[in-house]
């Protein structure tokens, strides 16, 4: 009987993925990043629809988990960098580089989290892997830019395939 | 002719020459090729007009359409969940053709156990599942919906009928000839879906805490698919992102649900004397006299009462509606019920709500208001709401519109708090769904296969009706400088626009076959027409047009071509080159601006204009007769170019230039002319597919700025790059492109000159945090 309430209680909010419709709200993230040479760094931008991010980290972290600018809950952006780092890699010609969450803002119904990747010589490639909220949706889609040198390189990740490959010659 | 148009006229001379140059220049055995003209007309890609739709992009003289009637008998088991129905069908065929067989519409069947739309993807396994998702993946109990078909007759006796998945054929014995009806029965029942579990356009949300459900009931009767002259039977299968295609007719529609819920449908209530109370009706009367603010007719206390309830009685509802394209209802014991009248042109129409106490304290305050702002601001741009009421429905998670009546999402916590997220996302949903009351319900567009016509038309609608609700209701938008809309403004585009092109398509693809319908759907068509009323058109073209569309095809069948023709065949704007680059191309938009080169004018040849002249034989221009007066521009900075050349007065360098004006001018005349010291070339380049017109603004060194538009037909003759001159007597210290972003331009680091880096977005939130 346990087993049949456990599924119950977490399957419940799985199931929601498994439909094959939906209408007014499409599930897609943008992330843009962008090297810069002189800094040796990666400045990244990666901006979420607030109710779903919120709905992740109450399903991830704790049922009152609430990300809104006029209450917000107080270890937030802990839950935040935790759940970036779970979902979130990035490696630089095969080096795997740490990404140091810096903070968000809230802008409209969505969220724009800030995360900086330091000590970053020339390179050649970057893979990015990202699956941030395809455990809340099936059909989430994350959408990638890429601006290195004036140019700019894009490429899509679902949960079904994750990595991205960006090759700057 | 004045002065400056002598210099300009001999810049333009000179760069045209410099062009052809060189052209001839390249190699010399180029292939032939195709009209690859960005402004070419689009005879290959709209239909011929005829005489059902003309070229004008009207309704021609043989214009037709069929209509289904529907008199239905419904009843709902709240127990089971159960929806049993009979319906009296009566389909007229108004087409010049005789047709074979109908085709009617058997939506629920998308929920049928084994049903192929869940194998409508690819992929392989997920590279690691939670054991809970596995089981339901793999082992759970499959929902059985799906239509049980009992019976398809005429006069009691079985027709012969064929069900293929979501489409049913019905074989009449004989065709059916132009002119005729054919009249026959379907019963049928199905199992109502939990619509929070497994989401979809319709069915019921369970309240575990008092054991009720809220049903909002949409596709539950076999419905007639529409026969035109584009599509013959429009019977593609319903896959679960196209909507629907649905002939206009009369409804009479009767449901039977507990005798404690309370309902509201598609229609006119036929027995309000027998399904509403008393008091009920007393209320109704000053809701009808309140053009303000909403009045209560349900109070949430006797919500909270009937929900305790659950009697075993049932009532019949009684609905009666004429010219709609679908019929929908919403019933619960838990539903507050409030209402307001309108105003729309000389009709007055009542706007209404019903949620649970779920939805409260957010729902009793802005949805009646969300959904009349809705009616006016939408009326006012395309027709006055035909029909007499307008309904907003509380559901959990889904906005979904239906004629006259939609449900909405928007929940406070279990505390009744809310954000402003939520508000906003409550009140931007609601004037969606109740703007699709225009698109499709009444301008009947194929949703089906153009997925942009109503959602993109409506998205367009939405971002207007919004900005005026924050107008109205500026309580409503504390804190914000105007209604935070999400879609419509061309910046907000972009980040999809530059994206891989690997996952874009054309806006002119079927639903099932795009990567992100949002974008595809509603971002982009909206934001397309909002930069055709804000930046191509003007206001006054823009809405012209727009409102003749919507009024030739108020209750008919329009097509995307029919859109096209009426926007250009309203306005006189060559739009061509708009929709092929917007609507059937993945283009984007990037201008830069390449290079900047000051001038001064000069009466020596330049070794440019020496070299050209030599090419048609003139190899001392001075003294030849047809270049004696000859002005030439001379760069700065180029190896003709000496300082001692930069004087106060700038026709030093030009005496013949001089004279001509001495001799041409009064001195009344030459007084009033001001002589430009300085001579700018800006050459443009189009990184990006799309053209369009190049906004810029130049700023002077005394700081003041001139905004300057130049007509998108630059780009005719040459699609990559293109100059523009300037005269000025000021010095230009600084030009922007587009500098109100109104283009979606996908990259602004080339859009100022001198090349300026501006803190990007990232770096002013780390230099705020420091």
């Amino acid at each position: 009987m346990k087993i049949v309430i456990r599924f119950f209680f977490l399957v419940f909010p799985l199931m929601i993925l498994l439909s094959s419709f939906d209408w007014h709200k499409f599930y897609v993230s943008v992330t843009n990043m962008e090297y810069k040479k002189e800094a040796k760094s990666i400045q990244i931008i990666t901006k979420v629809f607030a109710d779903d991010f919120e709905d992740i980290l109450k399903l991830r972290f704790s049922e009152d988990v609430i990300l809104s600018p006029e209450s917000e809950t107080k270890n937030a952006n802990q839950l935040i960098e935790k759940y970036i780092n779970a979902k979130f890699q990035l490696a630089v010609d095969d080096e795997k580089k740490q990404l140091n969450y810096l903070g968000k803002k809230y802008k409209h119904d969505q969220i724009h989290l800030f995360i900086e990747v330091l000590n970053v010589e020339e390179f050649s490639r970057v893979q990015v892997s990202n699956l941030i909220l395809t455990d809340l949706f099936d059909d989430q889609k994350n959408l990638i830019h890429f601006k290195k040198d004036g140019k700019t390189k894009s490429a899509v990740t679902l949960k079904s395939d994750p990595k991205a490959l960006l090759k700057f010659k | 002719m004045n002065k400056l148009t002598i210099i300009l006229s001999s810049f333009l001379i000179l760069f045209a020459f410099q062009i052809n140059f060189a052209q001839d220049d390249q190699e010399k055995s180029k292939q032939g090729k195709m009209n690859e003209n960005k402004f070419r007309q689009m005879y290959d890609l709209l239909a011929t007009p005829n005489s059902f739709r003309t070229a004008a992009g009207a309704p021609g003289h043989e214009y037709y359409q069929n209509t289904a009637d529907y008199k239905m008998e419904i009843e709902l088991d709240d127990h089971t969940q159960r929806i049993t129905g009979k319906a009296e069908i009566t389909y007229t065929n108004h087409s010049p053709n005789v047709l074979d067989y109908l085709w009617m519409q058997l939506d629920q069947n998308i929920r049928e156990k084994g049903s192929i739309s869940k194998e409508k993807d690819g992929g392989g396994f997920d590279p690691l599942m939670m054991p809970d998702g596995f089981v339901d993946k793999y082992m759970g109990e499959e929902f059985d919906g799906g239509f049980r078909i009992n019976s398809v007759t005429k006069n009691g006796k079985p027709l012969p009928h064929k069900i293929n998945w979501t489409m049913m054929r019905v074989d009449m014995g004989m065709p059916l000839q132009p002119g005729e009806t054919f009249t026959f029965e379907i019963e049928w029942n199905y199992l109502v879906n939990n619509h929070v579990t497994n989401r979809a356009r319709s069915g019921y949300e369970h309240f575990e805490e008092d054991g009720n459900n809220a049903y909002v009931i949409a596709q539950f009767f076999p419905r007639m698919a529409v026969y035109n002259d584009v599509e013959g039977w429009q019977n593609y299968q319903f896959w679960g992102n196209g909507e629907w295609a649905l002939p206009f007719g009369n409804y009479e529609v009767d449901i039977t649900v507990p005798a404690d819920h309370i309902m509201e449908a598609t229609g006119e209530l036929q027995n309000r004397k027998k399904v509403f109370t008393k008091e009920m009706i007393g209320r109704y009367n000053n809701a009808k006299l309140s053009f303000d603010e909403p009045v209560l007719i349900v109070t949430p206390e006797e919500a909270e009462k009937a929900e305790k309830g659950f009697s075993e009685e049932t009532k019949t509802w009684q609905w009666k509606a004429e010219n709609v394209r679908d019929f929908a209802f919403a019933t619960s014991r838990k539903f507050i019920y409030d209402a307001m009248n309108v105003k729309v042109g000389d009709r007055e129409v009542m706007a209404i709500s019903l949620y649970p106490k779920e939805g409260n304290p957010l729902w009793e305050r802005w949805s009646t208001k969300a959904v009349a702002a809705t009616l006016e601001t939408y009326s006012k741009y395309t027709f006055d709401y035909p029909y007499h009421k307008a309904i907003s429905v509380h559901a959990k998670n889904q906005g979904m519109e239906y004629p006259m009546i939609c449900w909405n999402y928007g929940r406070p916590d279990a505390q009744g708090n809310y954000s402003d997220r939520v508000k906003f996302g409550m009140i931007s949903v609601i004037i969606h769904e109740v703007g699709h009351n225009y698109f499709p319900m009444i301008v009947n567009s194929d949703e089906r296969q153009w997925g942009w016509m109503d959602e993109g038309l409506n998205t367009f609608m939405q971002y207007l009706a919004e900005q005026e609700f924050g107008e109205k209701h500026p309580e409503a938008i504390k804190g914000y400088d105007k209604y935070p809309s999400r879609r419509g403004e061309p910046s907000q585009i972009v980040d999809y626009m530059k994206g891989d092109q690997d996952f874009i398509s054309p806006i002119m693809s079927n639903p099932e076959n795009v990567y992100q319908l949002g974008n595809n759907a509603y971002g982009k068509p909206a934001t397309a027409l909002n930069i055709l009323r804000e930046t191509i058109m003007g206001h006054e073209l823009f809405d012209y047009a727009f409102k003749t569309y919507a009024q030739r095809w108020m209750f008919k069948h329009p097509t995307p071509d029919d859109f096209f023709r009426t926007m250009e065949d309203a306005s006189a704007v060559d739009l061509d080159w708009f929709w092929r680059g917007w609507f059937y191309s993945t283009d984007y938009v990037d201008i830069g601006i390449k290079d900047v080169k000051t001038y001064i004018p000069t009466n020596t040849p330049t070794k440019e204009a020496k070299e050209l002249l030599s090419q048609y034989g003139i190899t001392d221009p001075e003294n030849y007769p047809g270049t004696a007066d000859a002005v030439y521009v001379l760069e700065i900075g180029s190896e003709d170019f000496d300082e001692s050349m930069l004087t106060d007065n700038p026709l030093e360098n030009a005496p013949k230039l001089n004279e001509y004006i001495l001799d041409n001018f009064s001195e009344q005349e030459r007084r009033n002319m001001e002589v430009p010291k300085y001579f700018y070339e800006i050459v443009f380049d189009k990184p990006g597919g799309l053209v369009m017109p190049i906004i810029v603004e130049y700023t002077y060194e005394d700081g003041t700025t001139e905004k300057v538009k130049y007509p998108v037909q630059v780009w005719r003759l040459n699609d990559q790059e293109v100059s523009k001159t300037l005269a000025s007597d000021k010095k230009i210290t600084k030009i922007v492109l587009d500098p109100d972003l109104e283009t979606a331009d996908v990259d602004l680091s080339n859009n100022t000159w001198p090349k300026e880096e501006g803190e990007s977005e990232f770096e002013e939130f780390k230099n705020s945090r420091d």
